[in-house]
This record gives C-alpha cells, sequence and structure tokens, in this order.
C-alpha cells in the first residue's frame, strides 16, 4: 500500500470557483496595486539635474526628487566659473528653510557657515564639485533653493530645490 | 521594487523549505522545530527591509506578501494540482490495522505518534483502526471501524 489516499477517503471532484465578499472586492485592488506599483517604481527613487547660470557662473545641481523616510541621498553641485577673471571665493549656499527638513547634512567641502560652502580662487572655466549628504527627516514636500555668489559678480545664480519624502 | 522581489522570494523560499521539511512541521513543534521557524523570520527580517525603515517600505513589503498568500489561496481552491504542489497530499500511516511503514518513514511519524491519536479517539489496538492519516496540516485523523463494518479481524484474515 502506498501513501496515496484510497477510494473510500477520497471525495469526488467538485466544481471549483473563486469568489470574493463585497469588502475583499473594494479592498483586494489596492493592496494588490502596491505591489505592482513597487514593481514599476512609483515608490522608488527619482533624480532630476536642474542647470542654471547667471553673468560669470554656470550651476548643474542633481539631486533626488523623491526618496523615502530617514534614507540619505546625494545633492550634488557644479559650479563652472564662466567669467574671463579668477573669482576670489564662491559661496554656495543651501536655503535653510529647506536644510531644515533634514538631518546630518554633510558638505563637502566642510561648510563655513551653516549650510554655506566657500571655494575659493575659482579660475577661468573652472569647475569646482560640492557634495551634501542629506538625511530624510520630515516626509512631505519641500521645497527651497540653493544659489551660489561669485565675489565681485553681480547676481546670484539660484537653483529651485523639490522632493517629496515617503513617509 | 526591490522590496516586492525580496519578500516573493522570501516567501517562495520560506513556502519551498517548509515543504520540503514535511507534514509534521505545521503540527505539534519540537523544541528543534520551533527554533527554526522562530529563526526563519528574525534571519529575513533584515533581508527584506534593509536599512529602509520607512513606512513606505513596510507598507510596499505587507502588502506584497498579503497579496500573494491571497492569490497563492485562489490558486490552490481553484487549481486541485497546485494546491497538491504548495499543501502536499494527505497520506495513510495505517490502512485496516496495518501500518504503512513508507509513509511512516517519509513522513517521520513513529508508531508512538499514531498510538497517541489512537488514544484520543478511544481506539486501543492498532487492529480496531481503519484508516490513520496525516493531514496536509500535519495533524493524524484516526478512522475506527464502526459497529456493521467488516469486523476487523476478519477482514484481515479474508485479505
Amino acid at each position: 500500500m502506498s501513501g496515496e489516499l484510497p477510494p473510500p477517503l477520497r471525495v469526488s471532484a467538485q466544481p471549483r470557483r473563486v469568489k470574493l465578499h463585497r469588502f475583499q472586492w473594494i479592498g483586494l485592488p489596492p493592496l494588490l496595486a502596491v505591489p505592482l506599483l513597487a514593481l514599476l517604481g512609483v515608490f522608488g527613487e527619482t533624480w532630476t539635474r536642474v542647470d542654471g547660470s547667471g553673468p560669470g557662473l554656470a550651476l548643474s545641481v542633481e539631486y533626488a526628487t523623491r526618496y523615502r523616510y530617514k534614507q540619505i541621498n546625494t545633492l550634488q553641485v557644479r559650479v563652472e566659473n564662466t567669467a574671463t577673471r579668477t573669482l576670489d571665493t564662491v559661496v554656495v549656499a543651501l536655503d535653510s528653510t529647506y536644510a531644515a527638513r533634514f538631518s546630518t547634512l554633510v558638505f563637502v567641502p566642510s561648510a563655513r557657515a551653516p549650510f554655506e560652502v566657500e571655494l575659493v580662487d575659482l579660475e577661468p572655466g573652472e569647475v569646482a564639485l560640492v557634495w551634501v549628504e542629506l538625511q530624510a527627516e520630515r516626509y512631505g514636500r519641500h521645497r527651497g533653493f540653493l544659489e551660489a555668489r561669485g565675489s565681485g559678480l553681480p547676481d546670484t545664480v539660484r537653483i529651485p530645490l523639490r522632493t517629496y519624502i515617503f513617509p | 521594487m526591490e522590496t516586492v522581489l525580496r519578500t516573493g522570494f522570501v516567501y517562495l523560499f520560506v513556502l519551498f523549505v517548509l515543504r520540503l521539511m514535511g507534514k509534521r512541521e505545521f503540527s505539534d513543534l519540537s523544541p528543534v522545530e520551533l527554533i527554526m521557524l522562530l529563526l526563519i523570520p528574525e534571519l529575513f527580517s533584515q533581508g527584506i527591509v534593509r536599512e529602509d525603515f520607512s513606512m513606505t517600505n513596510a507598507v510596499i513589503a505587507v502588502s506584497t506578501l498579503a497579496g500573494l498568500v491571497f492569490v497563492a489561496s485562489a490558486l490552490t481552491y481553484r487549481f486541485p494540482r497546485f494546491g497538491d504542489l504548495v499543501h502536499g497530499r494527505p497520506a495513510v500511516l495505517v490502512a485496516r490495522g496495518e501500518p504503512v511503514r513508507e509513509t511512516m518513514d517519509r513522513e517521520r511519524i513513529p508508531i508512538d505518534e499514531i498510538a497517541s491519536q489512537m488514544r484520543m479517539a478511544g481506539i486501543e489496538r492498532l487492529e480496531d483502526v481503519k484508516w490513520a492519516v496525516v493531514e496536509t496540516s500535519g495533524r493524524v485523523s484516526i478512522v475506527g471501524y464502526r459497529e456493521g463494518d467488516v469486523e476487523p479481524r476478519t477482514e484481515r484474515t479474508v485479505r
């Protein structure tokens, strides 16, 4: 005798159809939609690059426009001296309202003042990079800006920042 | 995206491991089996969430798991063969008073355990057991001879 159920213990096959309760009709679609949307990247990180320029200075900022609570991301700034003379100092500053939405901000090169980095002796055509590491501390939509001021230049260059942090 | 794939992988892997372990793992647990079942979620929780402790990640992981459980349950109901694959099949341990050694060995269910279930069913002798079946849940069902059935010993003699 094998372990298979003998005929007396078997039940005859019945037609089977899966039916849902009304509550399941309501609740299951969103439940199943969450992993599908996640697979499509809806809850994932998104990045953007924004360029801006003014007299004597060109800025390019690459940052995460969407990421999750407590995750760490980097804001990368590319500063280029487009003037015909050396800029003694260029101050790159992150809007404090925007910065306050994040914790453990790490600036490379190191911040000279809160949320400010100073680049010195930027020669014509020279490019400098600034990195800011940001840990998402508050969820929701955050807006702010990043600006760069070159010594002796009439205007500042300002780049708007928009980031959404998932709970 | 990674959370969905990781949760899906863990679900299938744990299902596969539990199926390999056999039916008895779903029934009364020995200390060794209990340790294994307690350690599995502990070991996999980090693998699923990694360093992402956001509510979004938790919701994605739970939705994925619940979705897989529902889909598997619907498929096992609709397609019995798929059900056999996921849950396994009941297997006969005792047939008309005779132990089926092959099933007992394969399911690692000793005669003592069958005897214990027999006592709970109010049956004293193995000869009085018509069928003992290990169900897909790991529990052992005992069907004894009832009045009107062919006398167990007589039937065995005839056979």
